[in-house]
């Protein structure tokens, strides 16, 4: 008996989950459930650690993919509780996606971090947060960077200068090669003229 | 120097004199090169094997310094990123003079790995004045201590002016630094000789 089938399965039987190759469980649900199926996770099912919260913007689906890291200490289980939160951002110029991701920070006050980081690299709408601002960047006014519509070289050439190469643009390997010839021609003279 | 004390200043009448304490002082410069423990990338590995018994950079008189006041040298090691390069300028304005900048790996020579990044200083001698730059990714403790040695002879001949350089071009660099941080610019006490107010913002 594997503990979906003795803990997860009694609990949650509308549920679906299914275990990977790792032994990893995965469950999928929305961004309207998914306050109160964590909280039950955590209080029922004794996931009492949430390890991180990680995003992957598939921009082909549209969607933001993030999964909720759960871990357990009694059972030596890890549990990923999957959320497609699409990606359009709001029309107004903030820069944050139309659907809304409600907090966990009332379960884990860590989560606050995690969601700050989503908020700031992907645009993701945190509700329910206390203190959402920056957290890596500073003064950022252009698209949340991790976003794969965000064209880094782009941005790159428009803000920051590079350093000019050599005018003769040689290779470093043939100039280095070349230079050791010099050297050894340099020594063999020598060691020619003292003897 | 750029502004030696006041019978340094007579002496310097006698040509002769001149040379002699010129290089006095720059072998006593050269002799004590405080580090500041300060470190921006992965080059900040390099640098404690670099101090401990290992490679043992104190038998140069290479050693750590606790606040940018105390310390002549600065190591840039490794990546910068442009909310660290606002904290290292602001580091730098702080250090006494004669002070000496170290940029260490390819990351800060030209943005190396980082070339396409949205956060990090690709050209670095736009902001700061550099006197040395190690090569590599990472350079080994070998290679840093071969940059302090070739810094150590730089200075002997009176051309490790990285500082006076930062006064002299002083309006070039401040209009790059403002360039990128726009209106959220360091605070000007730490540079109070350049900013017409005293530095009270």
């Amino acid at each position: 008996m594997s503990f979906i089938d003795t803990d997860l399965q009694p609990r949650f039987p509308n549920r679906e989950f299914t275990v990977d190759a790792q032994g990893i469980i995965k469950t999928e649900t929305n961004t309207a459930e998914l306050l109160g199926l964590i909280s039950r996770f955590h209080n029922e099912s004794g996931f009492e650690l949430l390890d991180t919260i990680s995003c992957t913007d598939w921009i082909e689906e549209g969607v933001l993919h993030l999964n909720y890291i759960l871990y357990s200490y009694q059972h030596n289980q890890t549990l990923f509780v999957k959320v497609k939160l699409p990606r359009e951002l709001k029309e107004d110029g903030t820069k944050r996606t139309v659907a809304e991701l409600p907090s966990v920070s009332s379960i884990w006050p860590q989560a606050e971090d995690f969601e700050r980081e989503l908020w700031e690299m992907f645009g993701v709408n945190v509700v329910g947060h206390n203190d959402l601002r920056e957290f890596f960047l500073e003064d950022w006014q252009d698209l949340p960077p991790n976003r794969r519509d965000f064209d880094t070289l782009k941005f790159v050439n428009d803000h920051f200068e590079f350093r000019v190469g050599r005018e003769d643009a040689k290779s470093v390997a043939e100039e280095r090669k070349r230079l050791k010839e010099l050297r050894d021609m340099e020594k063999a003279k020598l060691s020619g003229e003292t003897e | 120097m750029k502004n030696p004390d006041l019978p340094l200043e007579e002496l310097k009448q006698i040509k002769g004199e001149q040379q002699l304490i010129e290089w006095m002082v720059n072998w006593f410069r050269k002799q004590s090169l405080w580090v500041l423990a300060y470190g921006t990338g992965c080059g900040a590995i390099e640098v404690p094997p670099t101090m401990t018994a290992r490679y043992d950079a104190e038998r140069f008189g290479i050693r750590g310094a606790a606040t940018p006041r105390q310390a002549d040298v600065m190591i840039i090691s490794g990546y910068l990123s442009y909310k660290t390069l606002k904290r290292v300028i602001r580091t730098y304005e702080q250090m006494q003079s004669p002070k000496y900048l170290i940029g260490l790996g390819s990351c800060v020579t030209n943005g190396g790995m980082y070339w396409d990044s949205y956060n990090t200083v690709k050209q670095i001698d736009l902001y700061l004045p550099f006197d040395i730059y190690v090569a590599g990714c990472m350079p080994r403790p070998e290679a840093l201590i071969e940059g302090f040695a070739a810094l150590q002879k730089k200075i002997s001949e009176g051309r490790a002016d990285g500082c006076e350089k930062y006064e002299k071009n002083i309006e070039y660099y401040k209009a790059n630094q403002k360039k990128i941080f726009g209106d959220k610019m360091l605070p000007s006490y730490t540079c109070d000789w350049y900013y017409s107010d005293g530095g009270t913002a």
